[in-house]
C-alpha cells in the first residue's frame, strides 16, 4: 500500500487499534491460535473416543519414557521464559539481551527436538511403531504434529534472530510487535505439550 | 544502537543472576513498567508443578483419580501461561471472549462426542478390541 | 481494458485482484464439477448404455465401450461433491466476493494482511490442482463420497490420498482467509461505521469466517489421522476383524469408523452454513437496493446470524442418526436442530417482509434474489423432517440429496449469480445484458425445479443415494425410475441455459453498455463510493459514515436513497 492515492494511510501494523487494543498481527495470531486449539482438540477428542471405547489399552506409564518426557517438558517451559524475556529485552531497548534470550529459546527448542528424536528412535528399536497399536498411533501422530509446530516455530524464531532482527534499525516497535506475536505462538506450543504429557505419558 | 555481544555461556546460573541484575536495573532502564519478577515466579511454579504431576503419577491411583489430578494441574499450568506469559490480563476483553467461544466449541467436540459414544445402542461397535 | 493476465495481476497483493482470481478459478471448478454430474446423469437415466460420441474418450478403465463402470460413477460422485463445495461455492461466495467487497464496503484500502491473502489464493489453487490431477491416476480419483467415510476411504486407491492432501491445502488456505477477513472487519472500518451500521453482507462474511476458523481444524485433524491410516498403517478408523474381499484384514485394529464421522461432521454442519451465509448477505444487499426500502428487522437479522453461527456447532450428529446413536443423545441433537431452524426462518421472513410495500425494480440481480427466497425456503422446509429422528426412513435417500441441492443450487448459486450481475458494473464499468440475463434466468429456474423436486419424490419412495444405476435393480424404485430420465433431460437443458450467461459475461466485459455513474444502482453502501473500476487504495478520500446501510426513501430526503458516506440526507 504505497502512496499512490492521497488518502491518509491509517494502519494498525505498529499501533494498536483503539477499539480492540490490538495491533493487526496480534489479533491475527490469537485467531490462528484459536483454530489450533480446535485442531489439537480434535486429536484429543479422538484419543478420548478411542481409549474409552477400547477393550484394553496399554499401560502408557510403562511404555513411555517418563523421565525424558518430564525433562522435555521443563525444556519447553524454560524456552517459554526465555521467549518472554527476549520480548521484554526489546521493550527495554536491550537489543543484545534480546538476541541472547531468543538464541536460548531456539537452542532449547532444538534440545526438545533432540530428546524427542531420541525417544522415537528408542521406540522403533523396540519395535514400537505407529501401526503397533492405537495408543502408539495416537502418540506418534499427536507428538509428531506438535513437533512439526515446534520446527515451524524454530524456523520463524531463527529468522527473527538473524535477518529479521535488522528491523531494529528501521522500525523497532514493529520488531517488538513481531517478537510478541511469535512469542504468543511459542507459548501456545508449550501449552499443547503441557497437555500432551499427562495424556500420553502419565494416565 | 548498541550491538552488545555477550559471552555465550548457557548455564542456568549465569542466566538467573543476569536476570536478577536485570530486575535491579529495570526501573532505570525500562521505558515500560515491566518487571521480570512475576515471570520468574510463574516459571518456577511451572517447573514445580511439572515435578508434582509426574511424581504423583508414580503413585498407584485409580484411572479416574489420575486423570483428575493430572488434568487439573495441567489446566492450572496452562492458565498460568495464558494469563502471564501470553499476557491475557493486559488485553482488552475481545481476546478473552474469543478464547471463551473457542473453549465452548472445544468442550463440545471433546465431550459431546464422548457422550454420544457412551449412549450407543449398537453393540457391534463397542468395545473396539 | 487494462492489460489482461499481466504479471502484476496474477501475483498481486491487491484484494480486488485476488478476489477476481478466486472468482475465475472457482467458476471454472463449478463448471467442471457440473460436467462431472452431467456424466453421472447420463448413467442414471440410461444405466448400462454407452454414452454417445464422447463415451469412448474416457478409456477402458473408466468407460469400456462407452459404458460407465460403477467405480467411475463413484469417483464422479465423490469429486462432484468435493469440488462443488470446497473448490467452487465456498471459494466463490466467501473468498471471491469477500475479498473483493469487504474492504470496499467498510471503507478500507485493502485487507489487513495482503501478502497472506496472496498466499491463500495460491494454496487454494495448488489444492485444486492436486484434486484435479487425481483424475489422471491409473486407479482414478477419490471415490468414497465427498464424506470419505472409513473403512472404505482408508482402503481406497491412491486418489483418496490426493483428496486428503488437497483438503489439507484447502483448509489451510481457508484459515488464512478467515483470519484476514476477521482482522480487517474488526480493525479497518472507517469512522462512523459501527457494527450495527454494517451492511448485512459484512455480518454474514464475519460469521462465516468464524465458522471456517473454528470448524475446519477438526477436519484437518481427521484428515491427518486418515492419512496416517493409509500411509503409516495405523488403525484409527478401522475396527478389528474387518473382512475385505473375503479375507480378514491384517492391521492393528481397535479403531472406530464413527470417530471419523464425528470429526467430519463437526466441520460438515458449520460448512453448510458457510455455503448459505454469504448468499444471505448478497441477497439482502440486493433486495434493499431494489425495493428502495430499509431491510425490515435488520437488527433481528444480525442477532439471528450470530445465534445461527453459534448453534451450528451443536447440531452435527443429525448427520449420524443412522449410526445407532442412543435415545438420549439423539433427542438432544434433535432439539438443537429444531432450535437452529429458527434463525434462518427469521432471516428469510425479514427478507420477505422487506418486499411488502417496496418499489420493486425487476432487474437481473433482483430476479435472481427474488427466486432465491422461495427456493431456499423449499430447501429449508424439506430439511425439517430430516431433523426429526422419527423420519429416519428419509436418511441416506435421494430426499436428502434433493433437500441440500435446493438450498445450494437454486439457493446459493442463484444468490451468487445475483451478486455477479449486481457488482459486475463496479468491477468492469459496464452493465451485463438484460436480454441474455433472461435467457439465463428463466430456463435455469425451471430446470432446477425439474431436477431437484423429483429427487424429493424418489427419496420418499425409498431410493437410496449413491446408487450407480439410480435404483434400477430395486423393486420399490421401479415406480419412480422414469424420473431419472426427466431429471437428466432437465440437467442437460440447465447446462445449455448457462451458455447465455457465459456469452453475456465475456461480451459485456468488452462491449457491454457503459455505466454513466459510479453508483449505477443508486445504492447506499460504501463500495459504490469508489471510482470505477476501483484503483489501488480504493477511495479518493477517507470516508466517514453517517447512517445505517439501507437508508432508502428517508422522509424529507431529496433523493430516494441516502448513502452512508454522504453527510447531508
Amino acid at each position: 500500500m504505497n502512496g499512490s492515492s492521497p488518502t491518509e494511510t491509517i494502519n494498525y501494523i505498529v499501533d494498536e487499534n483503539p477499539q480492540t487494543g490490538l495491533y493487526d498481527s496480534k489479533l491475527g495470531i490469537w485467531l490462528f491460535l484459536a483454530s489450533e486449539v480446535m485442531l489439537f482438540g480434535a486429536l484429543f477428542s479422538a484419543y478420548i473416543l478411542l481409549r474409552t471405547g477400547s477393550f484394553s489399552w496399554p499401560s502408557q506409564h510403562d511404555l513411555m519414557n517418563v523421565p525424558i518426557g518430564t525433562v522435555n517438558t521443563m525444556v519447553l517451559i524454560s524456552s517459554s521464559i526465555t521467549m518472554i524475556m527476549s520480548w521484554i529485552s526489546l521493550k527495554r531497548n536491550q537489543f543484545g539481551r534480546y538476541r541472547l534470550y531468543l538464541g536460548l529459546t531456539i537452542i532449547l527448542g532444538f534440545l526438545f527436538l533432540v530428546f524427542k528424536t531420541y525417544e522415537y528412535v528408542d521406540h522403533i528399536n523396540h519395535h514400537l511403531y505407529p501401526s503397533t497399536n492405537v495408543f502408539l498411533g495416537m502418540y506418534y501422530t499427536m507428538t509428531g504434529l506438535h513437533a512439526l509446530h515446534v520446527i515451524g516455530g524454530i524456523v520463524v524464531l531463527s529468522y527473527m534472530w538473524g535477518p529479521g532482527s535488522r528491523m531494529w534499525l528501521t522500525n523497532p516497535k514493529r520488531l517488538t510487535n513481531r517478537i510478541e506475536t511469535v512469542g504468543l505462538y511459542w507459548h501456545f506450543v508449550d501449552i499443547i505439550w503441557i497437555f500432551l504429557l499427562p495424556t500420553l505419558y502419565l494416565i | 544502537m548498541a550491538f552488545c555481544r555477550y559471552h555465550l555461556d548457557f548455564s542456568f546460573a549465569y542466566t538467573l543472576s543476569d536476570l536478577k541484575a536485570d530486575m535491579k536495573n529495570s526501573i532505570s532502564n525500562s521505558n515500560e513498567n515491566l518487571s521480570s519478577r512475576k515471570y520468574i515466579l510463574v516459571f518456577i511454579s511451572l517447573l514445580l508443578l511439572t515435578v508434582l504431576t509426574v511424581a504423583l503419577s508414580y503413585l498407584k491411583h485409580t484411572l479416574m483419580l489420575t486423570i483428575i489430578i493430572a488434568f487439573t494441574i495441567a489446566l492450572f499450568k496452562g492458565g498460568l501461561i495464558v494469563r502471564y506469559f501470553m499476557r491475557l490480563i493486559n488485553e482488552k476483553p475481545v481476546i478473552f471472549w474469543l478464547l471463551f467461544l473457542t473453549f465452548i466449541f472445544l468442550f463440545a467436540i471433546l465431550f459431546l462426542t464422548f457422550f454420544e459414544q457412551q449412549n450407543q445402542v449398537n453393540t457391534n461397535v463397542l468395545p473396539f478390541t | 481494458m487494462k492489460p489482461f493476465l499481466s504479471y502484476q495481476q496474477i501475483f498481486s497483493k491487491d484484494h480486488k485482484n485476488i478476489g477476481l482470481l478466486y472468482g475465475f478459478t472457482s467458476l471454472f471448478f463449478i463448471l467442471f464439477a457440473f460436467a462431472l454430474v452431467l456424466l453421472m446423469r447420463w448413467q442414471l437415466a440410461y444405466p448400462g448404455h454407452p454414452l454417445p460420441v464422447i463415451g469412448r474418450l474416457f478409456g477402458d478403465s473408466r468407460m469400456p465401450n462407452g459404458i460407465m463402470l460403477p467405480e467411475f460413477y463413484n469417483q464422479l460422485s465423490a469429486m462432484h461433491g468435493t469440488m462443488m463445495i470446497f473448490l467452487g461455492i465456498v471459494p466463490l461466495s466467501f473468498a471471491s466476493f469477500g475479498n473483493y467487497l469487504i474492504p470496499l464496503q467498510i471503507g478500507a484500502r485493502d485487507m489487513a494482511f495482503p501478502k497472506i491473502n496472496r498466499a491463500s489464493y495460491w494454496l487454494y489453487l495448488l489444492g485444486g490442482l492436486v484434486m484435479l490431477s487425481s483424475f489422471f491416476l491409473p486407479t482414478g480419483s477419490a471415490g468414497s463420497g465427498w464424506t470419505s467415510y472409513p473403512p472404505l476411504a482408508d482402503l481406497a486407491s491412491a486418489g483418496q490420498t490426493y483428496w486428503l492432501i488437497g483438503m489439507l491445502l484447502l483448509i489451510f488456505s481457508s484459515l488464512l482467509t478467515a483470519i484476514n477477513f476477521i482482522t480487517t472487519i474488526f480493525h479497518y472500518r472507517v469512522p462512523g461505521l459501527t457494527f450495527t451500521r454494517l451492511p448485512f453482507f459484512i455480518w454474514a462474511q464475519l460469521v462465516t469466517a468464524f465458522l471456517l476458523l473454528l470448524a475446519f481444524p477438526p477436519l484437518e485433524g481427521a484428515a491427518i489421522l486418515q492419512m496416517m491410516d493409509r500411509i503409516a498403517g495405523t488403525s484409527f478408523f478401522m475396527p478389528s476383524g474387518l473382512v475385505v474381499s473375503g479375507q480378514v484384514l491384517k492391521n492393528g485394529g481397535g479403531g472406530s469408523a464413527l470417530l471419523w464421522q464425528h470429526l467430519f461432521w463437526f466441520l460438515g454442519h458449520p460448512e453448510v452454513y458457510v455455503l448459505i451465509l454469504p448468499a444471505f448477505g448478497v441477497v439482502t444487499d440486493i433486495i434493499a437496493n431494489n425495493t428502495r426500502k430499509p431491510i425490515t428487522g435488520y437488527k433481528y437479522m444480525i442477532y439471528s446470524v450470530i445465534f445461527l453461527g453459534f448453534m451450528s456447532f451443536m447440531v452435527w450428529p443429525h448427520h449420524m442418526f443412522l449410526t445407532g446413536m442412543g435415545v438420549a443423545v439423539s433427542a438432544f441433537f434433535q432439539t438443537t436442530t429444531m432450535i437452529i431452524s429458527i434463525p434462518s426462518v427469521v432471516i428469510i421472513t425479514c427478507l420477505f417482509m422487506t418486499l411488502w410495500g417496496g418499489s420493486i425494480r425487476f432487474n437481473m440481480p433482483m430476479l435472481f434474489a427474488l427466486a432465491f427466497l422461495p427456493m431456499f425456503s423449499i430447501g429449508g422446509l424439506t430439511g425439517l423432517p430430516l431433523g426429526f429422528i422419527s423420519d429416519i426412513p428419509l436418511h441416506d435417500t435421494y430426499y436428502v440429496v434433493g433437500h441440500f441441492h435446493y438450498v445450494v443450487a437454486p439457493g446459493t448459486i442463484f444468490a451468487l449469480f445475483a451478486g455477479i450481475y449486481y457488482w459486475f458494473p463496479k468491477v468492469t464499468g459496464r452493465y451485463m445484458n438484460e436480454r441474455l440475463g433472461h435467457w439465463h434466468f428463466w430456463p435455469s429456474l425451471v430446470c432446477m425445479n425439474f431436477i431437484f423436486t423429483p429427487m424429493l419424490i424418489q427419496g420418499i419412495a425409498g431410493v437410496n443415494r449413491r446408487l450407480y444405476d439410480g435404483g434400477a435393480i430395486y423393486p420399490h424404485a421401479q415406480g419412480v425410475l422414469y424420473l431419472n430420465v426427466v431429471m437428466s433431460w432437465a440437467a442437460g437443458i440447465l447446462a445449455v441455459a448457462q451458455i447465455p450467461f457465459f456469452i453475456n459475461f465475456v461480451h459485456s466485459t468488452f462491449k457491454g453498455k457503459k455505466i454513466t455513474s459510479d453508483n449505477p444502482w443508486e445504492s447506499t453502501t460504501l463500495e459504490w463510493a469508489t471510482p470505477t473500476p476501483p484503483p489501488e487504495g480504493n477511495f479518493l478520500k477517507r470516508l466517514k459514515v453517517y447512517r445505517g446501510p439501507y437508508e432508502y426513501n428517508v422522509p424529507d430526503a431529496d433523493k430516494d436513497y441516502s448513502p452512508q458516506y454522504e453527510e447531508t440526507a
